[in-house]
Protein backbone atom coordinates (compact mmCIF):
# COMPACT_ATOMS: atom_id res chain seq x y z
CA UNK A 1 0.00 0.00 0.00
CA UNK A 2 1.23 3.32 -0.62
CA UNK A 3 1.78 6.02 2.16
CA UNK A 4 2.65 9.67 2.07
CA UNK A 5 6.10 8.79 2.33
CA UNK A 6 6.16 7.22 -1.04
CA UNK A 7 6.77 9.54 -2.89
CA UNK A 8 7.18 7.51 -6.60
CA UNK A 9 5.40 9.87 -8.90
CA UNK A 10 7.49 12.18 -10.78
CA UNK A 11 8.08 15.54 -9.22
CA UNK A 12 6.45 14.77 -5.72
CA UNK A 13 8.84 15.51 -2.93
CA UNK A 14 8.92 12.92 -0.59
CA UNK A 15 7.94 13.75 3.06
CA UNK A 16 11.34 13.99 4.42
CA UNK A 17 12.66 16.56 1.46
CA UNK A 18 9.46 18.66 2.52
CA UNK A 19 10.64 18.29 5.94
CA UNK A 20 13.34 19.51 5.22
CA UNK A 21 12.47 22.84 2.92
CA UNK A 22 9.99 23.42 6.09
CA UNK A 23 13.32 23.79 8.14
CA UNK A 24 14.71 25.61 5.96
CA UNK A 25 11.85 28.55 6.13
CA UNK A 26 9.34 26.99 2.86
CA UNK A 27 5.73 26.93 4.62
CA UNK A 28 4.58 25.73 1.23
CA UNK A 29 6.32 22.50 2.37
CA UNK A 30 4.09 22.31 5.36
CA UNK A 31 0.86 23.10 3.47
CA UNK A 32 1.31 20.18 1.63
CA UNK A 33 2.76 18.10 4.74
CA UNK A 34 -0.93 18.95 6.54
CA UNK A 35 -2.54 17.64 3.46
CA UNK A 36 -0.97 14.31 3.23
CA UNK A 37 -1.39 13.83 6.89
CA UNK A 38 -3.93 15.43 8.26
CA UNK A 39 -6.88 13.13 6.84
CA UNK A 40 -4.70 10.23 8.51
CA UNK A 41 -3.86 11.44 11.49
CA UNK A 42 -7.94 12.64 12.05
CA UNK A 43 -8.39 8.54 10.92
CA UNK A 44 -5.92 7.83 13.58
CA UNK A 45 -7.34 9.96 16.30
CA UNK A 46 -10.82 9.18 15.56
CA UNK A 47 -10.31 5.36 15.86
CA UNK A 48 -8.87 6.19 19.43
CA UNK A 49 -11.04 9.24 21.19
CA UNK A 50 -14.65 9.04 22.09
CA UNK A 51 -15.75 12.93 21.11
CA UNK A 52 -14.54 14.08 17.54
CA UNK A 53 -13.72 17.54 19.08
CA UNK A 54 -11.14 15.63 20.80
CA UNK A 55 -9.48 14.00 17.94
CA UNK A 56 -9.41 17.29 16.05
CA UNK A 57 -8.45 18.71 18.84
CA UNK A 58 -4.97 16.04 19.17
CA UNK A 59 -4.64 16.42 15.50
CA UNK A 60 -4.18 20.09 15.74
CA UNK A 61 -1.36 19.83 18.91
CA UNK A 62 0.37 17.14 16.68
CA UNK A 63 1.23 19.48 13.58
CA UNK A 64 2.01 22.39 16.10
CA UNK A 65 4.83 20.03 17.63
CA UNK A 66 5.95 19.11 13.74
CA UNK A 67 6.41 22.85 13.89
CA UNK A 68 8.22 23.25 17.45
CA UNK A 69 10.28 20.04 16.75
CA UNK A 70 10.76 20.96 13.28
CA UNK A 71 14.74 21.46 14.22
CA UNK A 72 15.00 18.06 16.05
CA UNK A 73 13.67 16.10 12.92
CA UNK A 74 17.29 14.79 11.79
CA UNK A 75 18.49 14.09 7.82
CA UNK A 76 18.18 10.20 6.99
CA UNK A 77 15.04 9.73 9.76
CA UNK A 78 11.69 9.08 7.89
CA UNK A 79 8.82 11.44 8.87
CA UNK A 80 5.99 9.18 8.85
CA UNK A 81 6.82 7.16 12.68
CA UNK A 82 8.38 10.81 13.72
CA UNK A 83 5.03 12.28 13.62
CA UNK A 84 3.21 9.56 14.28
CA UNK A 85 5.19 9.19 17.48
CA UNK A 86 4.23 12.58 17.80
CA UNK A 87 0.42 11.78 17.79
CA UNK A 88 0.87 8.64 20.10
CA UNK A 89 2.88 10.78 22.85
CA UNK A 90 0.15 13.35 22.82
CA UNK A 91 -2.76 10.50 23.07
CA UNK A 92 -1.21 9.04 26.24
CA UNK A 93 -1.00 12.61 27.46
CA UNK A 94 -4.57 13.41 26.77
CA UNK A 95 -5.77 9.97 28.37
CA UNK A 96 -3.13 10.85 31.31
CA UNK A 97 -4.46 14.54 31.73
CA UNK A 98 -8.13 13.33 31.80
CA UNK A 99 -7.61 10.42 34.74
CA UNK A 100 -8.34 7.62 32.22
CA UNK A 101 -7.09 5.04 31.10
CA UNK A 102 -6.83 4.67 27.02
CA UNK A 103 -10.13 2.97 25.42
CA UNK A 104 -9.93 0.66 23.54
CA UNK A 105 -9.72 1.92 19.94
CA UNK A 106 -13.11 2.28 17.52
CA UNK A 107 -15.08 4.74 20.22
CA UNK A 108 -16.10 7.22 17.84
CA UNK A 109 -19.18 7.38 16.19
CA UNK A 110 -19.94 9.78 13.29
CA UNK A 111 -22.13 12.13 13.54
CA UNK A 112 -23.75 11.69 10.07
CA UNK A 113 -24.63 8.29 8.97
CA UNK A 114 -21.40 7.22 6.69
CA UNK A 115 -22.55 5.92 3.12
CA UNK A 116 -22.13 2.63 3.55
CA UNK A 117 -24.07 -0.78 2.32
CA UNK A 118 -23.73 -2.46 5.95
CA UNK A 119 -23.88 0.68 8.84
CA UNK A 120 -25.49 -1.97 11.28
CA UNK A 121 -23.31 -4.45 10.59
CA UNK A 122 -20.17 -2.40 10.94
CA UNK A 123 -21.84 -1.07 14.08
CA UNK A 124 -22.07 -4.38 15.11
CA UNK A 125 -18.55 -5.32 13.87
CA UNK A 126 -17.26 -2.57 15.14
CA UNK A 127 -18.39 -3.22 19.05
CA UNK A 128 -17.52 -6.82 18.85
CA UNK A 129 -13.48 -5.47 17.99
CA UNK A 130 -13.55 -3.00 20.47
CA UNK A 131 -14.75 -5.32 22.96
CA UNK A 132 -12.60 -7.99 22.19
CA UNK A 133 -9.22 -5.74 22.22
CA UNK A 134 -10.27 -5.11 26.26
CA UNK A 135 -9.67 -8.23 26.75
CA UNK A 136 -5.83 -7.59 25.34
CA UNK A 137 -3.19 -6.00 27.38
CA UNK A 138 -2.43 -2.45 26.85
CA UNK A 139 0.81 -3.10 25.66
CA UNK A 140 0.07 -5.43 23.06
CA UNK A 141 -2.80 -3.50 22.03
CA UNK A 142 -1.03 -0.98 21.48
CA UNK A 143 0.97 -2.60 18.43
CA UNK A 144 -1.66 -3.95 17.50
CA UNK A 145 -3.42 -0.61 17.00
CA UNK A 146 -0.24 0.74 15.27
CA UNK A 147 0.34 -2.48 13.09
CA UNK A 148 -3.30 -3.29 12.00
CA UNK A 149 -5.50 0.18 12.08
CA UNK A 150 -2.76 2.05 11.25
CA UNK A 151 -0.60 0.21 8.70
CA UNK A 152 2.71 1.21 10.80
CA UNK A 153 5.12 -1.68 9.89
CA UNK A 154 7.48 -3.38 12.79
CA UNK A 155 9.82 -1.42 12.51
CA UNK A 156 8.42 2.10 12.63
CA UNK A 157 6.15 0.04 15.79
CA UNK A 158 9.55 -0.54 17.00
CA UNK A 159 10.87 3.35 16.46
CA UNK A 160 7.66 4.40 18.02
CA UNK A 161 8.22 2.39 21.11
CA UNK A 162 11.27 2.60 21.28
CA UNK A 163 11.17 -1.55 21.50
CA UNK A 164 13.77 -3.86 19.36
CA UNK A 165 11.30 -5.31 16.27
CA UNK A 166 11.95 -8.65 18.02
CA UNK A 167 10.03 -7.30 21.08
CA UNK A 168 7.32 -5.60 18.69
CA UNK A 169 7.09 -8.85 17.23
CA UNK A 170 6.38 -10.95 20.12
CA UNK A 171 3.71 -8.52 21.74
CA UNK A 172 1.99 -8.62 18.35
CA UNK A 173 1.97 -11.99 17.84
CA UNK A 174 0.41 -12.44 21.31
CA UNK A 175 -1.72 -9.92 21.29
CA UNK A 176 -3.24 -11.08 17.90
CA UNK A 177 -3.63 -14.48 19.35
CA UNK A 178 -5.39 -12.82 22.79
CA UNK A 179 -7.32 -10.67 20.45
CA UNK A 180 -8.38 -13.86 17.95
CA UNK A 181 -9.57 -15.94 20.40
CA UNK A 182 -11.84 -13.09 22.00
CA UNK A 183 -13.37 -12.49 18.45
CA UNK A 184 -14.13 -16.52 18.28
CA UNK A 185 -15.58 -16.59 21.55
CA UNK A 186 -17.71 -13.47 20.75
CA UNK A 187 -18.61 -15.35 17.00
CA UNK A 188 -19.45 -18.51 18.89
CA UNK A 189 -21.80 -16.99 21.18
CA UNK A 190 -23.38 -14.76 18.84
CA UNK A 191 -24.34 -17.93 16.87
CA UNK A 192 -25.53 -19.84 19.86
CA UNK A 193 -27.70 -16.74 20.67
CA UNK A 194 -28.93 -16.46 16.99
CA UNK A 195 -29.43 -20.13 16.97
CA UNK A 196 -30.90 -20.56 20.31
CA UNK A 197 -33.51 -17.34 18.57
CA UNK A 198 -34.13 -19.68 15.37
CA UNK A 199 -35.50 -22.62 16.88
CA UNK A 200 -37.70 -20.22 19.21
CA UNK A 201 -39.16 -18.41 16.36
CA UNK A 202 -39.22 -21.24 14.19
CA UNK A 203 -42.46 -22.89 13.26
CA UNK A 204 -43.43 -26.41 14.71
CA UNK A 205 -43.86 -29.12 12.48
CA UNK A 206 -45.71 -32.56 12.74
CA UNK A 207 -47.43 -31.29 15.80
CA UNK B 1 3.65 -21.85 21.45
CA UNK B 2 4.78 -18.42 22.44
CA UNK B 3 7.11 -16.70 20.18
CA UNK B 4 10.88 -16.36 21.12
CA UNK B 5 12.78 -12.98 20.62
CA UNK B 6 15.41 -15.80 19.21
CA UNK B 7 13.06 -17.33 16.95
CA UNK B 8 10.96 -15.00 15.36
CA UNK B 9 7.56 -16.49 13.47
CA UNK B 10 9.31 -19.53 12.35
CA UNK B 11 6.15 -20.62 10.82
CA UNK B 12 3.98 -17.45 9.71
CA UNK B 13 2.21 -17.98 13.44
CA UNK B 14 2.21 -13.92 13.55
CA UNK B 15 0.80 -13.69 10.05
CA UNK B 16 -1.87 -16.57 10.57
CA UNK B 17 -2.99 -14.81 13.73
CA UNK B 18 -3.34 -11.79 11.82
CA UNK B 19 -5.15 -12.91 9.26
CA UNK B 20 -7.43 -14.68 11.68
CA UNK B 21 -8.09 -11.34 13.36
CA UNK B 22 -8.82 -9.69 9.67
CA UNK B 23 -11.56 -12.37 9.19
CA UNK B 24 -13.08 -12.27 12.35
CA UNK B 25 -13.15 -8.49 12.24
CA UNK B 26 -15.63 -8.23 8.77
CA UNK B 27 -16.50 -4.78 8.63
CA UNK B 28 -15.23 -3.22 11.81
CA UNK B 29 -12.45 -1.31 9.85
CA UNK B 30 -13.83 -0.30 7.04
CA UNK B 31 -12.74 3.98 6.66
CA UNK B 32 -14.69 6.74 8.01
CA UNK B 33 -15.19 9.66 5.34
CA UNK B 34 -13.21 12.78 6.01
CA UNK B 35 -14.77 15.68 4.85
CA UNK B 36 -12.81 18.63 3.13
CA UNK B 37 -14.62 21.37 6.08
CA UNK B 38 -13.03 19.33 8.78
CA UNK B 39 -9.71 19.12 7.52
CA UNK B 40 -10.06 23.03 6.61
CA UNK B 41 -11.19 23.81 9.82
CA UNK B 42 -7.97 22.24 11.56
CA UNK B 43 -5.66 23.98 9.07
CA UNK B 44 -7.12 26.87 10.34
CA UNK B 45 -6.56 25.95 14.00
CA UNK B 46 -2.87 25.11 13.30
CA UNK B 47 -2.31 28.09 11.17
CA UNK B 48 -3.71 30.27 13.87
CA UNK B 49 -1.12 28.55 16.65
CA UNK B 50 1.74 28.66 14.77
CA UNK B 51 0.86 32.68 14.31
CA UNK B 52 0.52 32.50 17.85
CA UNK B 53 4.40 31.05 18.51
CA UNK B 54 6.82 33.33 17.50
CA UNK B 55 9.16 35.40 19.03
CA UNK B 56 11.08 34.88 21.69
CA UNK B 57 9.45 31.81 23.46
CA UNK B 58 8.86 30.37 20.01
CA UNK B 59 12.18 30.78 18.94
CA UNK B 60 13.67 29.05 22.81
CA UNK B 61 11.01 26.25 21.87
CA UNK B 62 12.03 25.13 18.52
CA UNK B 63 15.37 25.24 19.19
CA UNK B 64 16.94 21.58 18.79
CA UNK B 65 16.29 19.74 22.17
CA UNK B 66 20.20 19.01 22.86
CA UNK B 67 20.39 23.15 22.16
CA UNK B 68 17.08 23.52 24.89
CA UNK B 69 18.55 21.73 27.46
CA UNK B 70 22.12 23.02 27.24
CA UNK B 71 21.04 26.72 27.47
CA UNK B 72 19.84 25.35 30.43
CA UNK B 73 22.22 23.78 31.86
CA UNK B 74 24.72 27.03 30.62
CA UNK B 75 22.78 29.08 32.71
CA UNK B 76 22.73 26.75 35.91
CA UNK B 77 26.36 26.96 35.67
CA UNK B 78 26.65 30.43 34.85
CA UNK B 79 24.60 31.37 37.75
CA UNK B 80 26.65 28.98 40.16
CA UNK B 81 29.79 30.58 38.62
CA UNK B 82 28.31 34.15 39.33
CA UNK B 83 28.05 33.04 42.59
CA UNK B 84 31.46 31.62 43.25
CA UNK B 85 32.60 35.16 41.79
CA UNK B 86 30.54 37.23 43.77
CA UNK B 87 30.20 35.79 47.00
CA UNK B 88 32.45 32.52 47.67
CA UNK B 89 32.05 31.03 50.33
CA UNK B 90 34.88 32.19 53.07
CA UNK B 91 35.55 28.45 53.80
CA UNK B 92 36.44 27.67 50.76
CA UNK B 93 40.14 26.68 50.63
CA UNK B 94 39.84 24.69 53.94
CA UNK B 95 36.25 23.03 52.97
CA UNK B 96 36.87 19.11 52.62
CA UNK B 97 37.73 19.20 48.18
CA UNK B 98 36.04 15.52 47.97
CA UNK B 99 32.66 16.23 49.39
CA UNK B 100 32.68 19.37 47.35
CA UNK B 101 33.22 17.82 44.13
CA UNK B 102 30.62 14.94 44.88
CA UNK B 103 28.06 17.03 46.27
CA UNK B 104 28.33 19.54 43.44
CA UNK B 105 28.57 16.52 41.15
CA UNK B 106 25.20 15.20 42.04
CA UNK B 107 23.50 18.61 42.44
CA UNK B 108 24.82 18.83 38.41
CA UNK B 109 24.03 15.30 37.60
CA UNK B 110 20.46 15.48 38.56
CA UNK B 111 19.98 19.31 37.21
CA UNK B 112 20.59 17.74 34.15
CA UNK B 113 18.36 14.68 34.49
CA UNK B 114 15.58 16.71 35.52
CA UNK B 115 16.11 19.32 33.01
CA UNK B 116 16.03 16.49 30.46
CA UNK B 117 12.62 15.12 31.61
CA UNK B 118 10.66 18.51 31.86
CA UNK B 119 12.49 19.12 28.31
CA UNK B 120 11.67 16.01 27.13
CA UNK B 121 10.23 16.03 23.53
CA UNK B 122 7.18 14.39 22.15
CA UNK B 123 8.95 12.69 19.12
CA UNK B 124 10.75 10.35 21.08
CA UNK B 125 9.54 6.85 22.55
CA UNK B 126 7.64 7.45 25.51
CA UNK B 127 9.41 6.97 28.45
CA UNK B 128 8.62 5.08 31.52
CA UNK B 129 6.05 6.47 33.43
CA UNK B 130 8.05 6.14 37.01
CA UNK B 131 10.48 7.97 35.51
CA UNK B 132 9.22 11.39 36.45
CA UNK B 133 8.37 10.50 39.81
CA UNK B 134 11.26 8.87 40.61
CA UNK B 135 13.59 12.29 39.48
CA UNK B 136 10.96 14.57 41.74
CA UNK B 137 11.89 12.03 44.97
CA UNK B 138 15.47 11.92 44.21
CA UNK B 139 15.81 15.00 43.14
CA UNK B 140 14.24 16.58 45.90
CA UNK B 141 15.82 14.13 48.69
CA UNK B 142 18.94 14.87 47.72
CA UNK B 143 19.97 18.03 49.21
CA UNK B 144 18.58 16.70 52.22
CA UNK B 145 20.79 13.57 52.17
CA UNK B 146 23.66 16.04 52.07
CA UNK B 147 22.66 17.83 54.85
CA UNK B 148 22.57 14.62 57.01
CA UNK B 149 25.42 13.05 56.14
CA UNK B 150 28.12 13.38 58.73
CA UNK B 151 30.63 16.02 57.74
CA UNK B 152 34.21 15.95 59.80
CA UNK B 153 34.44 19.62 59.94
CA UNK B 154 33.11 22.85 60.92
CA UNK B 155 32.94 25.68 58.84
CA UNK B 156 31.26 29.14 59.97
CA UNK B 157 28.65 28.84 63.01
CA UNK B 158 24.75 29.69 62.47
CA UNK B 159 23.91 30.85 65.47
CA UNK B 160 21.02 30.33 66.96
CA UNK B 161 17.38 31.55 67.53
CA UNK B 162 16.83 35.00 65.64
CA UNK B 163 20.43 34.46 64.39
CA UNK B 164 19.70 30.99 63.16
CA UNK B 165 16.49 31.76 61.48
CA UNK B 166 17.62 35.10 59.96
CA UNK B 167 20.52 33.21 58.50
CA UNK B 168 18.33 30.43 57.20
CA UNK B 169 15.58 32.86 55.68
CA UNK B 170 18.89 34.61 54.08
CA UNK B 171 20.20 31.70 52.09
CA UNK B 172 16.36 30.53 50.58
CA UNK B 173 16.10 34.01 49.54
CA UNK B 174 19.68 33.88 47.89
CA UNK B 175 18.61 29.87 46.43
CA UNK B 176 15.70 31.30 45.38
CA UNK B 177 16.77 34.02 43.56
CA UNK B 178 19.31 32.40 41.34
CA UNK B 179 17.01 29.52 41.10
CA UNK B 180 14.04 31.12 39.46
CA UNK B 181 15.81 31.97 36.45
CA UNK B 182 16.30 28.10 35.77
CA UNK B 183 12.59 27.37 36.26
CA UNK B 184 11.35 30.59 33.72
CA UNK B 185 13.55 29.30 31.07
CA UNK B 186 12.71 25.71 31.61
CA UNK B 187 9.48 26.85 31.34
CA UNK B 188 9.98 28.78 28.72
CA UNK B 189 11.24 25.94 26.53
CA UNK B 190 9.11 23.43 27.02
CA UNK B 191 7.17 22.62 24.02
CA UNK B 192 4.03 20.99 25.25
CA UNK B 193 1.25 21.88 28.03
CA UNK B 194 2.44 21.98 31.29
CA UNK B 195 0.98 19.59 33.95
CA UNK B 196 1.21 19.75 37.69
CA UNK B 197 3.86 17.23 37.98
CA UNK B 198 6.13 18.62 35.19
CA UNK B 199 5.71 22.12 37.11
CA UNK B 200 7.34 20.15 40.37
CA UNK B 201 9.82 18.91 38.33
CA UNK B 202 10.69 22.51 36.83
CA UNK B 203 10.59 23.58 40.35
CA UNK B 204 12.90 20.74 41.67
CA UNK B 205 16.12 21.63 38.61
CA UNK B 206 15.51 25.59 40.30
CA UNK B 207 16.21 24.21 43.61
CA UNK B 208 19.21 22.38 42.62
CA UNK B 209 20.51 25.24 40.68
CA UNK B 210 20.15 27.31 43.97
CA UNK B 211 21.46 24.30 45.97
CA UNK B 212 24.33 24.67 43.52
CA UNK B 213 25.00 28.61 44.43
CA UNK B 214 24.77 27.57 48.25
CA UNK B 215 27.21 25.38 48.51
CA UNK B 216 29.66 27.32 46.98
CA UNK B 217 28.09 30.67 48.94
CA UNK B 218 27.35 29.57 51.80
CA UNK B 219 29.78 28.71 54.43
CA UNK B 220 28.00 26.71 57.23
CA UNK B 221 27.86 23.43 57.62
CA UNK B 222 25.78 22.75 60.83
CA UNK B 223 23.44 20.22 59.63
CA UNK B 224 20.34 22.03 60.91
CA UNK B 225 21.20 25.03 58.79
CA UNK B 226 21.47 23.37 55.91
CA UNK B 227 17.81 21.54 56.17
CA UNK B 228 16.05 24.82 56.90
CA UNK B 229 18.51 27.07 54.56
CA UNK B 230 19.50 24.85 51.79
CA UNK B 231 17.52 22.01 51.36
CA UNK B 232 13.73 23.58 52.34
CA UNK B 233 14.74 25.24 48.78
CA UNK B 234 13.39 21.92 46.91
CA UNK B 235 10.47 22.33 48.94
CA UNK B 236 9.67 25.80 48.59
CA UNK B 237 10.34 26.03 44.54
CA UNK B 238 9.00 22.50 43.27
CA UNK B 239 6.06 22.89 45.63
CA UNK B 240 5.37 26.62 44.53
CA UNK B 241 5.45 25.66 41.21
CA UNK B 242 3.63 23.21 41.30
CA UNK B 243 1.07 25.22 43.65
CA UNK B 244 1.31 27.65 40.65
CA UNK B 245 0.17 25.00 38.09
CA UNK B 246 -2.59 23.98 39.86
CA UNK B 247 -4.05 27.30 40.32
CA UNK B 248 -3.30 28.24 36.83
CA UNK B 249 -4.77 25.11 35.10
CA UNK B 250 -6.50 22.44 37.40
CA UNK B 251 -5.96 19.02 36.25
Amino acid sequence: MATPGDAGRAGMKSDEELMAAYVGGDSSAFATLFQRYAPILMRVMRRQMRVQEDANELVQQTFLQLHRARNDFQQGRRLRPWLMTIAYNLKREHFRRKKRRPEAPLEYEPEAAPESRHPLERKADRERLRAALETVPEGQREVIEMHWFEDISFPDVAQMLGLSVSAVKVRAHRGYKQLRRALEAMAAADTSVEGAAASVTAPVSGS
Amino acid sequence: MSLQHDNLDPSGELDEEIQSCRQLAGTALDEQPISEAEVASVRHRVDGDIAADGGFKGMLRSLRTSRRLLTVVLLAAGLTSLATLAVPRVDLSDYPRDRMIWVMALFAVLTIAVGWRVLRPLHKPAASRWLGPVLLLVGMAAPFVVALLPLQYSGVPTGQGAEFAAHCAKCLTFGTVLGVPVLLLALAMRRTKLDTPTAALAGVAAGLTGNLTLQVACSTTDSPHLLLGHAMLMVLLGGAAALWQQVRSPS
